[in-house]
């Protein structure tokens, strides 16, 4: 499967990149010159503080970035409690070493004649408190969400799924900025082709400055030409976890709150924890909706066009004559119509957005309800077409992917013109070249349409219709998972009644 | 796994949907001019044809595992014949999908979109192919069996047209046509089943044993025979014969006939949804016939062949606009089209056997 990577590994090796790497430089004997060499590393930055504790050598640190009372309560009362005090902390001997530490927040102690230097950790971070994610909102369960904080991101991780295989690995990224990442997946399930991917591809992730995870998705992505997401990015630890379980990786970065997850599939962007946390009446139901939601937000705008434009005959008579009757003054085609209308709406989703809450309620009733009636009023859009596009706009939102639900959106503008040029044949044209890129498109080397395509009619089971959870005993075979089965038979006692 | 492997299903849905086309809407009519009431009976007649064919080709490639028809044509034919043969393959494959595109551009534009010129909506069609076609043969086979779907969505649209006035007195009696005029009828038939041949291209790439896949390619046609036979059925009871010798889409007009509350004009919006089998008939085509000159002119890759042959497709589509011409090109196409599916693989099984020791392979 992934026999095009072997080959190019060895290129890579050869030095074929332009490595950021400095050379090491080893810590002196001498105290002054090492306190010299650590200011001149900094660029003498304001914010480096020192201070000399008698007898014993240089506490070093970035003030910035530390909190003092650490400094005070544990390695200043430490050092003065026992001589042992410094053989329990760690070390390290590179210059390099000793400024990537700094910049985590650690205090560095510089002692005279000493090629060492002992560190500590005194990081003080404020954090802002688990919230629920804004954009993840749920009606039933978990309400915590990730913060920008790695550390609290992977306690989060690792208590809702309490696994010794667990793994979590860290790299660093960034040359100009070293921004840390944790590679999380369980390592008795996920399928080592997947992993050894990931790693080949992010080793070629060299850049001057990662902000966010959403660079490294950049980087690694399969197809960066396709509308479609091919990684999950989510707030949410349950659904981390949930993935992880399936046999997935997720990728979480330091000072972001986002986790991206791979190998995705196309209907992982279409269900909610909340589907899981309902009885399955109506978690089905809502996965129905959502799906039928995907085609009214595809379909809905170009279907109307199509009707209008080309194929009257195909609704019945009194039902034109109403469409007629809306569509009487309006002076353009349907399709600048739709056009307009979706952009219009855009703008308005999009200023509310940027918006403080308080203004951004002000914006909704001035664009929905003041232009939207005005429009009509001055017959430059007709009431069918508002219908319709609020309509497509409400079904896009319903899916709980933002991601996804723009790209639902995006998607439509096009059906729009192939619906106004070829009517229901264009709309059909254009449906198919979605489904074979569909078809075509793949996360982490599996397929993305599965298990639709290729068709696992057993896998089906939480795709259209979520099934009750007792059902879907095995995991999805897509990403190829060591242990394909998730549970034994809940539902035994059900015999011994 | 191999990237151009395909399990035993998808192989199922490939032969479907390769058959599965234009063919069916037009099937009662072409049936009924020499079969008349009894072309339903021409329908299970070309059943059994196709299930001899079906167990030639699959003989032939039982004894060369590992091999395409374009291998096995080179090893008893020698490098220049075997490569006429491939060649001609290649154009056979142009020819049927010039005569896809012919008869689909030809009935969009007597049905959905009378004044959009042909070359436009062909083009819909051949880039749509292309998009498809340059794929391998692992995403071609995952799109070929989601779209099946269609065929489902056309039952039941099927089933509203119980409402009509059914007659199935038509069907009667079984002597209105003899023997003769039965299997010339299901000549008509075959050509609108045609696509099993896929087999010939693909057969290595199944991941199953031989004898499975000689199940699975006869529940394929039966599958085949058992739609064509329904609708057969359905129309000679829907429309009178005389009705039937005037309209060339039965099946088109029978969902005409019905209208609803909410969707009138079914036929138009089944029409739109019936693109997919036609494209998936293109596609079929269009990598027989790439493969086959992938094979001869760029060490089998299909990358280049799909372009070229595709525009070459496109070309051709401008010659034949009228009727008549396209009746001619329809027909020349048909006819030639029984060497390719029975005479080559016939010859080639008949050399196989007599040179058993040949190329035979030993696992």
């Amino acid at each position: 499967m992934f026999k095009k990577s072997l080959g190019r590994r060895e290129m890579k090796a050869r030095g074929g990149q332009r490595s950021f790497e400095v050379e090491g430089q080893r810590l002196s004997d001498d105290l002054q010159e090492n306190i010299q060499s650590i200011i001149q590393s900094f660029v003498h930055t304001s914010d480096l503080g020192q201070r000399e504790i008698a007898q014993v050598g240089t506490l070093i640190y970035l003030e910035s970035l530390v909190d003092q009372d650490k400094i005070e309560k544990n390695i200043l009362k430490g050092l003065n409690l026992s001589d042992q005090y410094l053989t329990e902390s760690q070390t390290v001997d590179h210059l390099d070493d000793v400024i990537t530490k700094m910049l985590n927040g650690f205090t560095i102690l510089l002692k005279e004649n000493c090629q060492i230097a002992y560190f500590f950790n005194t990081a003080g971070y404020l954090n802002r408190t688990i919230i629920e994610p804004s954009s993840e909102h749920i009606i039933r369960g978990s309400h915590e969400g990730f913060i920008e904080d790695l550390s609290t991101n992977i306690q989060l991780v690792r208590r809702l799924a309490k696994n010794k295989k667990l793994v979590v690995k860290y790299m660093e990224f960034g040359e100009r900025s070293h921004s840390k990442v944790a590679i999380i997946y369980i390592d008795d399930l996920i399928n080592k082709d997947i992993l050894q991917e990931l790693e080949y591809r992010l080793s070629y992730s060299k850049a001057g400055y990662i902000q966010s995870p959403g660079y490294l998705l950049e980087f690694i992505e399969d197809e960066s030409f396709s509308p479609f997401p091919q990684m999950l990015s989510t707030e949410r630890p349950d659904r981390v976890v949930a993935n992880l379980m399936e046999g997935r990786f997720a990728i979480i970065g330091d000072r972001s709150p986002i986790a991206l997850v791979a190998p995705i599939n196309f209907f992982a962007f279409f269900q909610s924890p909340d589907d899981y946390n309902t009885r399955f009446f109506i978690g089905s139901f809502l996965t129905l909706i959502r799906l039928m939601s995907l085609y009214i937000g595809i379909a809905l705008p170009s279907l109307y066009i199509a009707v209008v434009a080309f194929h009257y005959e195909v609704v019945p008579y009194e039902f034109m004559l109403t469409l007629k009757g809306t569509l009487e003054y309006v002076p353009f085609p349907p399709i600048v119509e739709a056009i307009s209308m979706a952009i219009i709406l855009e703008l308005i989703s999009e200023a509310a957005t940027r918006l403080p809450g308080p203004i951004a309620q002000t914006i909704g009733v001035v664009g929905g309800l003041v232009i939207g009636s005005a429009v009509v009023e001055a017959n430059l859009v007709s009431n069918a077409m508002i219908v319709v596009i609020a309509l497509t706009a409400i079904a896009s939102y319903t899916i709980p992917v933002t991601e996804m639900s723009t790209t639902i959106r995006l998607l439509g503008f096009p059906a729009s013109l192939a619906g106004s040029l070829f009517g229901f044949i264009g709309i059909a044209f254009y449906m198919m070249f979605i489904l074979i890129h569909l078809c075509k498109l793949e996360s982490f080397g599996q397929p993305y349409f599965s298990p639709i395509a290729p068709l696992k009619l057993e896998e089906n089971k939480d795709t259209f219709f979520r099934f009750p959870i007792w059902a879907t005993k095995y995991r999805p075979s897509t990403t190829e998972v060591k242990d394909i089965r998730r549970m034994g038979n809940p539902r035994g006692w059900k015999k011994h009644e | 796994m191999n990237e151009k492997s395909i399990s035993l299903n998808q192989m199922l849905f490939v032969i479907i949907q390769a058959q599965v086309g234009i063919g069916l809407l037009g099937l009662p009519y072409k049936a009924q001019k020499y079969a008349k009431g009894n072309s339903w009976i021409s329908v299970i007649v070309a059943w059994i044809f196709i299930q001899i064919f079906i167990i030639i080709i699959w003989m032939l490639m039982k004894r060369h595992k590992g091999k395409t028809i374009l291998d096995i044509s080179q090893l008893f034919l020698g490098k220049y014949l075997g490569k006429l043969i491939n060649f001609s393959y290649s154009l056979y494959g142009v020819l049927v999908m010039s005569n896809v595109v012919i008869l689909y551009a030809d009935l969009i534009q007597r049905w959905i979109l009378e004044r959009t010129p042909r070359s436009v909506t062909t083009f819909l069609l051949v880039s749509t192919g292309i998009y498809l076609g340059k794929q391998n043969l692992r995403v071609i086979a995952r799109f070929l069996t989601i779209v099946n779907v269609v065929l489902l969505l056309l039952f039941v649209l099927s089933f509203f047209a119980f409402s009509n006035n059914l007659s199935f007195t038509n069907l009667l009696p079984l002597s209105q046509s003899n023997m003769k005029e039965i299997i010339l009828g299901s000549y008509q038939v075959t050509l609108a089943m045609l696509g099993f041949e896929i087999m010939l291209f693909i057969f290595p790439f199944v991941q199953g044993n031989e004898k499975q896949m000689f199940k699975k390619m006869t529940v394929a046609i039966t599958l085949v025979m058992i739609t064509y036979l329904y609708f057969a059925i359905l129309t000679l009871a829907t429309f009178s014969p005389e009705e039937i010798a005037i309209i060339p889409e039965p099946v088109l007009y029978m969902l005409k006939g019905l209208s609803f509350h909410v969707v009138e004009r079914i036929d138009m919006i089944f029409l739109s949804y019936w693109i997919i089998p036609i494209a998936t008939s293109f596609v079929i085509y269009l990598y027989i016939s790439s493969s086959a000159a992938a094979q001869l002119f760029h060490k089998g890759k299909r990358k280049y062949p799909v372009w070229y042959i595709s525009a070459l497709v496109y070309g051709i589509s401008f010659v034949f606009t009228d009727e008549i011409k396209i009746q001619m090109f329809s027909d020349f196409v048909s006819n030639i089209s029984f060497i390719f599916i029975f005479a080559i693989p016939l010859v080639l099984l008949i050399l196989s056997i007599i040179f058993k020791n040949r190329g035979i392979s030993h696992n």
